[in-house]
């Protein structure tokens, strides 16, 4: 399945686009995501974190990925 | 109010907008940029979000901060886009019917805010440019 991952901050730097596009096998998790975005794009290892967001909500790394959710690439966020 | 704005922050509209008949107390937390993070002279912070996550999650803020404490009203108002020295990015206003809850529920949120909210800055310097928290 085809998707889209919304990416910010540092994270759109190291994937040099804003919105990524790929295919992933069906029923992907979260986790398996981020596996395979660390091993295209190795300086994602270097942050202090990376955390995947499934429709504008943090989730866990077990969380099986649907065609059409909205993806996000969470860096270390720095607000305030 | 929860809000992302690009717009200046009206620190008065924001404060008044908490005010109420059952509340003596108003903690307010504004938060400006720098000079100098480092010892390193900062020109401006660009800051981005992903806003429809960032207002999820601002009250969400809210929302935990009513459980912990008998708040009547918050504001959290978010700046991004280009903001120079001394420019407010951040301000929080809550406000309960005495001074110690009022003060523990702005420090909470704002805390709070800097851990969960989807919102970067990033520091521009005469010499290079940063990522704020992104590497150890």
């Amino acid at each position: 399945m085809q998707l889209v991952i919304q990416t910010f901050g540092i994270a759109r730097e190291i994937l040099g686009s804003n919105a990524h596009r790929a295919d992933f096998k069906t029923g992907i998790t979260a986790g398996e995501l981020l596996e395979e975005l660390k091993q295209q794009f190795p300086s994602l290892v270097q942050l202090n974190s990376i955390i995947v967001a499934v429709n504008a909500t943090y989730v866990d790394s077990s969380t099986t990925i649907n065609e059409g959710d909205e993806i996000a690439l969470i860096p270390p966020v720095s607000g305030g | 109010m929860v809000a992302i704005t690009q717009s200046e922050l009206d620190i008065k509209l924001i404060t008044e907008e908490v005010y109420n008949d059952q509340s003596g107390a108003v903690s307010v937390f504004v938060g400006n940029v720098r000079y100098a993070t480092n010892g390193r002279n900062v020109l401006r912070l660009e800051f981005e979000t992903y806003e429809k996550m960032a207002l999820l999650e601002m009250r969400k803020i809210v929302d935990k901060a009513k459980e912990k404490w008998p708040i009547t009203a918050a504001s959290i108002v978010h700046r991004i886009g280009n903001l120079a020295i001394g420019d407010t990015a951040v301000i929080i206003a809550v406000a309960t019917p005495h001074r110690a809850d009022s003060f523990a529920a702005c420090q909470y949120m704002i805390d709070t805010l800097k851990q969960t909210v989807p919102i970067w800055k990033k520091e521009i310097f005469e010499d290079g440019e940063v990522w704020v928290s992104a590497h150890p």
